[in-house]
């Protein structure tokens, strides 16, 4: 067996460790039905129902949870797309001093811890007299704090965008929206849809902001996964939050990876 | 009338110099190449010519209307991209309709000429296909197809053959050359290829450090090379330093020491530098005992280049290169004559 074969022998493994169990343990947590424990002398649970999934969506703040990550997710991604459109254009296109540290400069937010950020997040929109609107908070911070990824990505896509082919439209006679159509937007079309995956993600697993700055009043599900999984832990509770937390993840990143295989690389470069 | 006149162009970036005072004048229907190696200006004066760039100084006008501060989407030039620069999402068809929908062409006008431009360039089977699904060779028809459809003036061409293998450049020069005569285009060409360049133009400009250093037809430019540099970048040129001894006895003849011995040069010159550099052309040797010229040496190495044998010479301590087809020639030592017209007076 060679190098190369044992390689991937190994990540298969590692993938399955890392992916397979933990999900078929959380399906199998999810479903043992609370008139027979699963016990560690029992590969599989002795009975299964969903008695667990009816009971968490009737008697948690689930369906509240649901709604205020399914709002918040989605506009921090567009959010930090739209703001990250101008920096990545400027660090992907345009040349000026001091670039490279500004760029840097726009990676800080990650390099913060998470809790760090929420309390001065906190501390300064009360300041302010934010406190009220804890949606607009929670969202004002996972903006500041995830739009870095939305600038790499986008500034990858501007930096990826071929300067002949934005001359060739001009020379064409199109106008600045009709160049923008042609040259820029095939190329960045991908960029926008991985920026979008990776901010609805990062937005919707995110707990430190959502939690300093948002709790009592507005729970996400990471508030209520962190707190099934606090003094009132109960397993089989737990693994059905963040089950729910998971599928629509799984399920948006298909339907985006089918959508960039339409936008492949080939395709851009012409190549 | 000219159809594009380029008038004192200087190119200044901080302190460096891409254009120095250029200045050209194109005829309608003229292709002029622009040649010179790299670094010399040429794409700058090209970006200048379409309105890429504005110059630091200096005026650019087509069919007399100075077009300086015009940009490139109103000014009637049209440009085949070194990298082709299709659309990769457009279709072929597409590719070709983007510059005519642009400019709102009514759609029979548009079908009647996408119609001829597509027979002209034989691309009627490819019109639904992706750029990505042609050859280069295609790609490259296409790309001029698209400039060809919008009617320029003046069409650009920035090297548009450095991406495609031996074969396919042949067959597409040939192909360039044809469709500009056909639609009576007038072209500047971009290029560091002098085979490009002397197969396709009326005339050739030969740029260097920014400065155009000659500028004449293909024969001209090749036979008759102004100075050191246009001799070494064209072709291949023996350059010798030699003195002036005397005036010959016949009409323009001008008599020299040099290292490879005495020279008898043809120039309608008036006068002559005492100290001066002459060429001669590697391949204008003749073994024509009449010539004027004779000169005897010692074979220093051979290489079979295929149509020839590329000679090198020791002559007295200078090597020169000579092109002999005939293998019996090539023995220890070699003598072979040299035209006293073939032999240039250099200007530097």
């Amino acid at each position: 067996m060679n190098l190369n074969k044992v390689l991937i022998l190994l990540i298969l493994i590692i993938s399955f460790i890392w992916l397979v169990v933990p999900f078929t343990m959380a399906i199998l947590w999810s479903l043992v039905d609370p008139s027979e424990p699963w016990t560690v002398d029992k590969i599989f649970p002795p009975v299964m129902s969903f008695y667990r999934w009816n009971y968490m969506w009737e008697n948690s703040n689930l369906k509240e949870a649901l709604l205020n990550s399914y709002i918040l997710a989605p506009t921090t991604a567009l959010f930090c797309l739209i703001l990250s459109i101008p920096t990545s254009y400027a660090f992907g296109r345009l040349n000026f001093y001091g670039k490279e540290i500004a760029k840097l400069l726009t990676l800080l937010p990650i390099v913060l811890p998470p809790f760090v950020t929420s309390i001065y997040f906190s501390s300064i929109l009360f300041e302010i007299g934010f406190q009220y609107w804890k949606f607009g908070n929670v969202l004002i911070a996972h903006v500041v704090l995830f739009i870095p990824f939305s600038i790499r990505i986008m500034t990858v896509c501007f930096e990826q965008v071929k300067q002949d082919v934005i001359d060739a439209a001009r020379d064409l006679s199109a106008s600045k929206i009709e160049v923008f159509k042609t040259a820029y937007f095939p190329s960045l079309k991908s960029g926008v849809f991985a920026s979008i995956l990776i901010v609805f993600i990062l937005s919707i697993e995110e707990f430190a902001i959502a939690f300093i700055i948002g709790a009592p009043d507005f729970i996400t599900i990471p508030t209520i996964l962190y707190s099934a999984l606090g003094q009132d832990f109960v397993r089989p509770n737990a693994a059905v939050i963040s089950l729910i937390l998971v599928f629509p993840n799984v399920i948006l990143m298909i339907f985006l990876e089918r959508v960039l295989r339409s936008a492949n690389p080939a395709l851009i470069s012409g190549k | 009338m000219y159809s594009l006149e380029v008038r004192n162009i200087k190119m200044k970036y901080d302190n460096f110099t891409a254009l120095s005072d250029v200045s050209l004048k194109v005829k309608k229907g003229e292709f002029v190449t622009l040649l010179g190696p790299s670094g010399c200006g040429k794409t700058t004066l090209l970006k200048i010519i379409s309105g890429f760039i504005t110059p630091s100084n200096g005026n650019v006008f087509i069919n007399n209307e100075d077009v300086t501060k015009t940009p490139p989407e109103t000014r009637d030039t049209a440009m085949c991209f070194q990298s082709y620069a299709l659309f990769p999402h457009l279709s072929v068809l597409q590719n070709l309709s983007f510059g005519l929908i642009q400019r709102k062409v009514d759609t029979k006008k548009r079908s009647q000429i996408l119609e001829e431009v597509v027979a002209q360039l034989e691309l009627t089977t490819e019109l639904e296909k992706l750029p990505n699904q042609l050859s280069g060779g295609q790609q490259q028809r296409v790309a001029l197809g698209r400039a060809l459809v919008m009617r320029p003036e003046v069409i650009l061409f920035d090297e548009p053959l450095s991406n495609l293998d031996a074969l396919l450049r042949e067959s597409v020069r040939i192909e360039i050359k044809r469709i500009v005569k056909l639609f009576n285009l007038t072209a500047i060409y971009v290029t560091h290829d002098q085979h490009e360049a002397l197969s396709l133009s009326d005339r050739i400009a030969l740029l260097h450090e920014g400065s155009i250093i000659q500028i004449d037809d293909s024969e001209t430019i090749y036979t008759s090379p102004k100075n050191k540099f246009v001799a070494n970048f064209l072709g291949s040129s023996n350059i010798i330093s030699a003195k002036l001894i005397k005036k010959g006895n016949k009409k323009n003849e001008w008599i020299f020491q040099s290292e490879i011995g005495k020279l008898v040069v043809y120039s309608e010159e008036v006068s002559v530098k005492p100290d001066v550099h002459i060429s001669w052309r590697s391949e204008k040797v003749t073994f024509n005992k009449s010539s004027d010229n004779k000169i005897k040496g010692k074979i220093e190495n051979i290489f079979f280049l295929g149509s020839h044998y590329e000679v090198f010479v020791k002559v007295n301590k200078e090597i020169v290169k000579i092109n002999v087809s005939n293998k019996h020639l090539l023995n220890k030592e070699i003598t072979f004559f040299l035209d006293k017209r073939d032999l240039k007076i250099l200007e530097d």
